[in-house]
């Protein structure tokens, strides 16, 4: 299982159920395969750095989900088929997941924001979105450590 | 520069221009992530053509390089960044 993350673009016009319905069946591929969506994110219009198709701007949406080769082939299928699409492209994140902290990842958002001041689980959440801040946050205090990250991800 | 001023020396103007040293700002700053899904972190690496920028112009060190080119290329694929920047547009 790898961490793969899709952008496409769709026509910018389009209404907006079509756009829901549009994510709804690209992460139904996803999921039918036994893979994870992480996280959906409507980027919105956009303007476009080169036209495609004739069209000046796109509505960008990014798919960040957990899977295996084969439901990206899958989706990357899917989105050269459709006439909504007008470009798409897959990324891969990371080669492996571990999936304690996927899950550890996708569920303590909520409990970040309610929990922010107490200190040891704290530390433990914060650590784990961010390898590269890991050592930082443990070798100083654990209470500045989440607010610094936040303040990050704010920028 | 280090070489005194000589009085033998016959007076010709030195050189006016100075140099501002050039540091690779992803090493000066680890909180700075190159992200092609950022492409306003990644415009001062591009030239108004939209070229990459070389390291001897943008002064990034050779790690981060590498990584920018990778982000500006990703960005050009899904439309972030330009490809050319045609002339009069």
């Amino acid at each position: 299982m790898r961490r793969y993350e899709t952008i496409f673009i769709t026509y910018a016009d389009l209404p907006e159920e079509d756009i829901n319905g549009l994510v709804a069946r690209y992460s139904a591929i996803i999921t039918d395969r036994q893979g994870i969506v992480v996280k959906i994110d409507k980027w919105g219009k956009r303007k476009l750095a080169y036209e495609i198709n004739k069209q000046p701007r796109g509505f960008y949406v990014l798919i960040d989900f957990v899977g295996t080769a084969a439901i990206v082939t899958e989706l990357e299928r899917n989105l050269r088929i459709s006439d909504q699409i007008l470009k798409y492209m897959t990324v891969k994140i990371l080669d492996t997941v571990n999936l304690q902290d996927l899950e550890e990842e996708m569920n303590p958002r909520v409990v970040e924001e309610k929990v922010e001041p107490a200190s040891v689980p704290d530390q433990e959440t914060a650590a784990i979105p961010d390898n590269a801040e890991a050592p930082l946050a443990t070798g100083e205090g654990e209470a500045p450590a989440p607010g610094s990250e936040s303040e990050e991800e704010v920028e | 520069m280090a070489i005194p001023e000589r009085a033998t020396r016959d007076q010709r103007p030195q050189k006016k221009f100075f140099h501002k040293r050039k540091f690779c700002k992803f090493c000066n700053d680890s909180t700075l992530k190159i992200e092609y899904k950022q492409p306003g972190g990644l415009k001062e690496f591009v030239t108004e053509r939209g070229k990459i920028m070389p390291r001897r112009i943008s002064g990034s060190c050779a790690k981060h390089q590498r990584e920018i080119t990778v982000a500006i290329k990703k960005g050009r694929m899904i439309a972030l960044m330009p490809y050319v920047v045609a002339e009069g547009k």
